[in-house]
């Protein structure tokens, strides 16, 4: 609670001092390889090791539901779209004049992977207080050895040590966040195993995504349009009905669950008669989907305003090389 | 003498159509898994699954067979053979064995590999929708496959009319052919899909023959898949092979996708086991009333 009551009473002013003297050694080497990331160079492995050292220094020490003041900017998933990422920090305004919260899905499926997890995590470690990246099911090693991530670490390095490293520091991420003790933040959606805020605090976060209970619902589940609790289309997770919401943000005191995971056409949408809203930052999603991407502003007063952006304009991205043509009759 | 042998039967239907059927009765009100296989294929390409999925869950009930001109599936009267191959046929056939196999009042688990894939999502949208549970594909994604279509026919042109042994055969599937990774399985499979002419082994179906078809098999197959009123998976063998539509209706999470990337196309034949727990775990989840009362709020039945 000590750490809370530090974050709010920090100003603008006070953080840069902040920066100053507690990240004086490597504020430096950051801003270095954020230089560099933003030119959608990768970093040497050398350089994500004491990245991913660093940024573990900072994460442990964050709640399962990691207290944010508003205002503050919320997006969606990102899945390695490293030209939209920049394209959302220039949309959004630069951090750490706007106050970001990431609500997970950094990696696979993009090209771009490496890039875009190492910029977020550079961007946590050099403004701690003005950047909360949580965790999405995608920041796991069973699913980013299907979906793309390993398999970029390998081209990009030669090796999995990076992958390895990274997946580590997934483990460190939080797992939601409350804005202002009214807005609840989650990569995926709510567990018939939580009925309260508390119960999220009671878990043990630190650990591969497991393949179900509490901290997998979170990641996993999705609302629906039926009541009650369902079993998840997805094979993980649940989905859940207004009526479920509802009891949800009453009993816990909040205006609003704020959530990502599900592609949306609009970047944006509400659910459960606005007491859910589903934010998704990945325009073109997979470059195909025809999508476009949103992320949500809170101001002082918690009322959001969403900015809506295409996919930026770029080279067209590499085509991955199909060999001989395969049977499929 | 593979697993699924001992559940031999033949199946006669009016127009002198006779199915080499396999058929293990379900135990328990398990369900019954119907599996239909791709267009070249046979039964046999299920061989090694099913005896894995048997050992996981004794209980699930089996129903496969080799579908018209495949396979040990004949017209009783040669002069009487209808070669018909249009989607229409194939689902009338399905829906045909379900009937006569399983009580109307079983619940089924569909599973179809590749443009089998398209038979058992058309008949779980339609004909069989009130009595399916659950819905899985192998390895067939419309946008991907019409796109491969394209290139079949030079692709079946690289391809052996025959074979002098079907040791020789088994070893063009694993090696030159490309299209199977277990040689466990490709010695009960292959033998299936050849018969016998002098001396020599040729294809029991002549693919090149089909041509007429191909334009018709895959379409509609995300429409039926994403409409069947019950639990789907899509199980492949890399996130390539997603088209726009089940790219979308994926990240929608409106299904469950299981990818195997070590796996070549006959996902059933490179890694039986793997695909039999997936398959197992997807029915335990869907095919029964949920076993976890949630602490808060009613699940939904």
């Amino acid at each position: 609670m000590d750490l809370e009551t530090d974050a709010h009473m920090e100003g603008s002013d006070s953080i840069r001092s902040f920066d100053a003297t507690e990240d004086s050694g490597n504020s430096d080497n950051l801003d270095s390889w954020l230089d560099t990331l933003k030119q959608c160079k990768f970093l040497s492995q050398k350089n994500v090791e004491k990245l991913c050292s660093m940024a573990k220094d900072v994460l442990q020490y964050e709640q399962n539901v990691q207290p944010v003041q508003a205002p503050v900017t919320i997006c969606g998933d990102v899945h390695g779209q490293f030209h939209d990422l920049l394209e959302l920090f220039s949309v959004g305004g630069p951090c750490p004049d706007t106050n970001y919260l990431f609500m997970g899905d950094y990696v696979d499926r993009g090209y771009y992977s490496v890039e875009s997890v190492s910029y977020l995590v550079a961007m946590k470690v050099r403004y701690p207080k003005r950047i909360t990246i949580l965790r999405g099911n995608h920041e796991s090693r069973q699913t980013t050895q299907v979906y793309g991530f390993y398999d970029e670490c390998l081209r990009k390095y030669g090796n999995a040590t990076v992958w390895r490293m990274f997946t580590d520091l997934f483990d460190y991420f939080p797992i939601t966040a409350l804005v202002d003790n009214k807005i609840f933040c989650l990569h995926g959606g709510l567990s018939p195993s939580i009925d309260s805020i508390d119960n999220i605090r009671s878990l043990n976060r630190f650990q591969e995504v497991p393949h179900d209970g509490p901290m997998s619902d979170l990641l996993w589940s999705d609302p629906d349009e039926r009541s009650n609790w369902g079993v998840s289309p997805r094979g993980a997770g649940f989905t859940f009905g207004q009526d479920i919401s509802e009891q949800f943000n009453h009993r816990n005191n909040l205006s609003l669950i704020s959530r990502a995971h599900q592609l949306v056409m609009e970047g944006y949408a509400w659910s459960h008669e606005q007491q859910v809203v589903t934010i998704f930052s990945a325009p073109n999603y997979c470059y195909r989907c025809g999508n476009l991407a949103a992320i949500m502003e809170l101001d002082e007063e918690l009322y959001p305003t969403f900015l809506q952006f295409d996919p930026c304009p770029r080279a067209n991205e590499p085509s991955v090389t199909r060999k001989t043509p395969d049977y499929f009759l | 003498m593979s697993f699924i042998s001992s559940f031999q039967s033949s199946l006669e239907r009016g127009d002198g159509l006779v199915f080499n059927v396999y058929n293990k009765p379900a135990k328990n009100d398990e369900g019954t898994l119907v599996l239909h296989h791709g267009i070249g294929s046979s039964a046999m390409t299920f061989a090694l699954f099913c005896e894995q999925i048997s050992k996981i869950n004794p209980d699930l009930g089996l129903l496969l067979y080799d579908a018209r001109s495949h396979g040990r599936t004949v017209f009783k009267d040669p002069e009487h053979i209808n070669y018909d191959l249009s989607l229409d046929s194939l689902v009338n056939d399905l829906e045909y064995v379900v009937s006569q196999m399983v009580s109307s009042h079983e619940k089924l688990l569909l599973l179809g590999h590749s443009m089998g894939a398209t038979v058992v999502s058309n008949a779980a949208a339609g004909v069989l929708k009130t009595q399916v549970k659950g819905l899985i594909v192998v390895d067939a994604v419309e946008g991907y496959a019409n796109q491969q279509l394209r290139s079949m026919s030079s692709l079946l042109l690289t391809w052996p009319q025959s074979f002098a042994s079907l040791d020789d055969a088994v070893t063009w599937h694993l090696t030159t052919g490309h299209l199977l990774r277990n040689a466990e399985s490709a010695r009960i499979s292959v033998p299936a899909c050849l018969k016998k002419e002098g001396d020599y082994y040729s294809w029991v179906l002549d693919l090149k023959t089909t041509k007429k078809w191909w334009d018709s098999w895959f379409t509609n197959l995300d429409r039926w898949f994403l409409s069947a009123p019950c639990a789907r998976m899509l199980v492949l063998p890399g996130t390539i092979r997603l088209d726009t539509e089940l790219t979308r209706a994926q990240m929608q999470g409106k299904f469950q996708m299981q990818i195997f990337n070590d796996s070549g196309h006959f996902i059933q034949e490179d890694i039986p086991r793997n695909l039999a727990e997936c398959v197992s775990h997807f029915w335990s989840r869907n095919g029964h009333p949920i076993k976890v009362i949630p602490k808060f709020g009613q699940i939904r039945q």
